[in-house]
């Protein structure tokens, strides 16, 4: 059953500097829905549109044209029922990690006790503890990432939008974190929508992967990746997995990807 | 290699800050030499020996003149600087969340700000009043604006990914603003009432010069006018380490408070 | 790292007294003007040149040249006290003080060896003003009237005191209970013209401007009715300048006393003088011109006569700085005056008329 539909959607976004006025198309009609429960991954080239269709979903920006219809409902603002992991982590500073990750229960008015158990179980989940006391300047770039992850996770939202949320991470740690993250996700299975640059993340992860054409982005291919799970470590290996990885790679390679395929 | 230059260091690094004492103390000491041979001279007639600006200094708080004149200056800071910092904060953080504000005062402001204080003394004074109700507004408009400014511009350039973050994680419009908002601009927040500090001292001194003398502008005047040029000096040291004091505690306080950035 | 640190804090140090060692030996070299055959003088005055102000620097430059002087308008620097133009002729970057008469008392009796020997302004229109019914000086003194002046010391403070005592008042301005130290007479005149203060002490054109406004204004005293005898500033040098250029001295007072007794006869060239000397932004009007012109010929502002600085009016001078405290004792006449000076200048004066 679909849970978000989006509906022709564009977005162009108009800057002014004086006088003069430049238009962006960011977006051009994009469809598309996601089933209940689904892991779904969007791929395509820097400044197709990804991240601006992440915060539409999520209400921070609204449609130029089309809708997106959240259970049927379009959605006008951000919702308890999502839960953004953004690109750069954007982590309040002067916040400790445990405080980070209680943010968006504090905004949800959950009470102390229970905050802080979930701040530690996700802390914990995301390989921080021990970290709790720290400030954001205290750590590396890819533990600044992976405490958005868990400030998004601490919500328990129905749906979990993650703009590359591996962006920053080692090679090695991406890994471990894809395999932390495909693990988590099985416990609850909320819809999840995730962005990527990483065609092997996005095998990894996803039940559905979309393929976005170049700016202005459109939907240009679908692709179902049938692996079980839960996925391991191995299936990294599997020649079914490699021969997929060639073609998204053919696929995005073109920036008409949608029309060679 | 490594290992013979790295027991070197550490065996220089206990002596570094004996070292470093060395010189400052040194230094200071050098500094009193030069300023009491200069003070010596016979032509030397504004600059007095240190040795008698100390005394001036001494006698000048063992007779109770310069602890009363402190405690006056302090008391028309404090109370001129906490008046301008209720203000500052509060219609700067009105001025940077609405438009209105923003069109409405911040044209003022920005006039406020740029005109020298001590240019108006003579025709505020008559709105003021010459005492301590005056002196007191003096400090206020020498130090308000500076913290009204620095307040506005912090909440204008709070960035907008994190009020994204805040809108994203459902915060309320006030929980947007105590917990996002007001955080962020917080730097800016306490560089203001920082500099405040310094302006609100030299506010409540220029007021004691040019308003109606009183506490160190009294002493200063005083001194001058009857070439006691010793409590004189003493007293600009006096009024110097006021301040000094009093902007390394404001600096203490801030870095404190935002230890968060370079913890 | 530490010791790069402590170098850091040394260098602002040792760079200090670099400066203060380099400026202390400049002053050995610093030119000294005056000696054999020596034809100018550097004069630091200590304010501006107000309009009344104008005689010495019109004497000099107009008829300078009659003994021996060869003084431009940039042998004159204003400073903004006594305490710096006395500095400056200690550095040896000037030759004389034209200051208040008490600050040089009070300096004379701090050790500094200087004398007066020409005139530079003997009066002040300076008046006690009174409004909301104080109109004696007797009301002064009431606990509920409130008095600004300037500090202890000011030219206000002095010359309160001395119309005090040439009222025959016991009490000195140190005994008002209401008082409120304004430093700038434009202060006063406001806090008087708007009624924050009941009496102040002010030039007479302040008070005509304040009386507008005041409730029930009166001139309570004005000095130049009141006390003949004050002296406000002269020229002062140190003694052994002075006895080193004593001809010098006397020509340049010389001078002075010419301008003096040139601007007493001429009210137009008084004028002239105020365009060319004055320190002032606008010309004052021809009335106001006029009434200063009256006052300062019937009152002796500009002593060309007689050179003013008589041995009656320098003790009662001294005698107001005793009062007010400023002063431990009266000098002797002879220590504060070179009058073989200014005696040698009203002769030359003589030989020329
Ligand atoms: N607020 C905005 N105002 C103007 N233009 C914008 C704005 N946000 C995004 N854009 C433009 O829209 C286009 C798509 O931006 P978007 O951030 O969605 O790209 P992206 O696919 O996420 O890229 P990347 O993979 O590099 O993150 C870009 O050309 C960008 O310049
Ligand atoms: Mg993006």
């Amino acid at each position: 059953m679909s849970v978000l539909t989006i509906e022709n959607v564009s977005k162009t976004f108009t800057t002014k500097r004086g006088r003069v006025v430049q238009e962006t198309h960011a977006l051009a009609d994009v469809s598309l829905s996601i089933d209940e429960g689904e892991f779904c991954v969007i791929i395509g080239a820097s400044g197709c549109g990804k991240s601006t269709l992440l915060r539409m979903i999520d209400g921070l920006t609204a449609p130029s044209s089309g809708q997106i219809l959240l259970k049927g409902r379009p959605i006008t603002g951000p919702g308890p029922d999502r839960g953004v992991v953004f690109q750069h982590a954007h982590l309040l500073p002067w916040r400790t990690v445990r405080k980070n990750v209680e943010f968006g229960l504090e905004c949800l008015g959950v009470g102390q006790r229970e905050r802080r158990e979930r701040a530690a179980t996700y802390i914990d989940m995301v390989g921080l503890s021990g970290f709790e006391d720290h400030y954001p300047a205290q750590l590396s770039g890819g533990m600044q990432q992976r405490v958005g992850l868990a400030r998004a996770f601490a919500v328990e939202p129905e749906m979990l939008l993650l703009d590359e949320p591996f962006g920053a991470l080692d090679a090695q740690t991406k890994l471990v974190m894809q395999g932390e993250l495909e693990r988590i996700w099985g416990v609850r299975r909320s819809t999840a929508l995730l962005i990527t640059h990483d065609i092997e993340e996005a095998l990894f992860l996803a039940d559905r992967i979309i393929v976005m054409s170049n700016r202005p982005g459109r939907v240009a291919q679908i692709v179902d990746v049938p692996f079980a799970r839960p996925r391991r470590d191995d299936l990294r290996s599997d020649p079914e997995f490699a021969k997929m990885k060639f073609q998204l790679w053919d696929a995005l390679k073109s920036g008409t990807a949608g029309r060679a395929a | 290699m490594a290992s013979t230059t790295k027991p070197a260091a550490a065996t220089f690094d206990p002596t570094g800050p004996m070292l470093m004492w060395t010189l400052r103390i040194t230094s200071v000491i050098a500094l009193l030499a030069a300023w009491e041979w200069y003070g010596r001279k016979p032509e030397s007639f504004t600059i007095a020996p240190v040795s008698e600006v100390a005394t001036a200094m001494w006698d000048g708080f063992a007779s109770g003149d310069f602890g009363r004149a402190l405690a006056g200056t302090m008391l028309t800071m404090v109370v001129g600087y906490v008046i301008a910092a209720v203000i500052g904060v509060g219609v700067g953080l009105w001025i940077g969340v609405s438009r209105y504000a923003q069109n409405t005062i911040e044209p003022l402001v920005h006039a406020g700000y740029a005109t020298p204080v001590s240019l108006l003394i003579p025709i505020l004074g008559i709105y003021t009043g010459l005492e301590l109700r005056g002196r007191i507004i003096l400090v206020v408009l020498w130090c308000v604006f500076e913290i009204l400014v620095n307040t506005s511009t912090g909440i204008k350039e709070v960035p907008p990914a994190l009020i994204d973050v805040g809108k994203s994680f459902n915060a309320s419009k006030f929980d947007l603003y105590r917990k996002v908002v007001l955080p962020a601009a917080r730097p800016y927040i306490f560089l203001g009432l920082k500099i405040g500090v310094g302006r609100a001292i030299r506010g409540a001194v220029t007021a004691e010069l040019l308003l109606s003398a009183a506490n160190l502008g009294r002493v200063l005047l005083g001194a001058q006018s009857t070439f006691d040029i010793p409590t004189l000096l003493a007293g600009i040291v006096l009024t110097m380490l006021l301040g000094l004091v009093l902007m390394r505690l404001a600096s203490l306080v801030e870095r404190r408070s935002l230890a968060y950035r370079t913890a | 790292m530490a010791r790069q640190t402590a170098f850091r804090a040394a260098v602002p140090a040792v760079a200090l007294v670099l400066v203060a060692a380099a400026c202390g030996g400049g002053d050995d070299d610093a030119s000294t003007s005056g000696g054999d055959g020596a034809t100018s003088i550097r004069v630091a005055n200590t304010s501006p040149t107000q309009p009344g102000f104008v005689p010495a620097k019109f004497g000099v430059i107009t008829y300078g040249e009659n003994f021996g002087l060869d003084m431009t308008i940039d042998d004159f620097t204003t400073f903004d006290s006594h305490a710096v133009a006395t500095q400056t002729v200690l550095s040896g970057r000037a030759d004389v003080v034209a200051g208040s008469l008490v600050s040089n008392l009070l300096l004379n009796e701090q050790g500094q060896d200087f004398k007066l020997f020409c005139p530079y302004i003997a009066q002040d229109d300076f008046v006690i003003a009174g409004a909301n019914g104080i109109d004696s000086v007797e009301d002064l003194f009431d606990p509920n009237t409130r008095v600004a002046l300037d500090s202890p010391g000011g030219a206000g403070d002095v010359i309160l005191n001395a119309m005090l005592q040439a009222l025959g008042q016991d009490q000195t301005a140190a005994d008002i209970p209401g008082i409120q130290i304004l430093e700038s007479s434009g202060l006063r005149t406001t806090a008087f013209a708007s009624g924050d203060v009941d009496a102040t002490v002010i030039h007479d054109y302040q008070y005509y401007e304040a009386a507008e406004q005041a409730t029930d204004p009166v001139i309570i005293a004005s000095l130049f009715e009141e006390v003949p005898d004050f002296v406000k500033e002269g020229h002062a040098a140190p003694a052994a300048w002075l006895e080193e250029n004593a001809e010098l001295a006397a020509n340049y007072c010389a001078a002075v006393l010419m301008g003096m007794r040139e601007l007493s006869a001429d009210y137009d060239a008084f004028v002239g003088a105020v365009e060319e000397f004055a320190d002032v932004e606008e010309m004052p009007d021809d009335e106001t011109l006029r009434a200063l012109h009256t006052s300062a010929v019937d009152y002796g502002f500009w002593p060309g006569e007689d050179g003013g600085l008589s041995e009656e009016s320098i003790t009662f001078m001294a005698e107001v700085g005793v009062k007010s405290g400023l002063l431990e004792e009266v000098p002797a006449y002879e220590d504060v005056v070179a009058v073989d000076i200014l005696e040698r200048a009203l002769e030359l004066v003589e030989e020329q008329s």
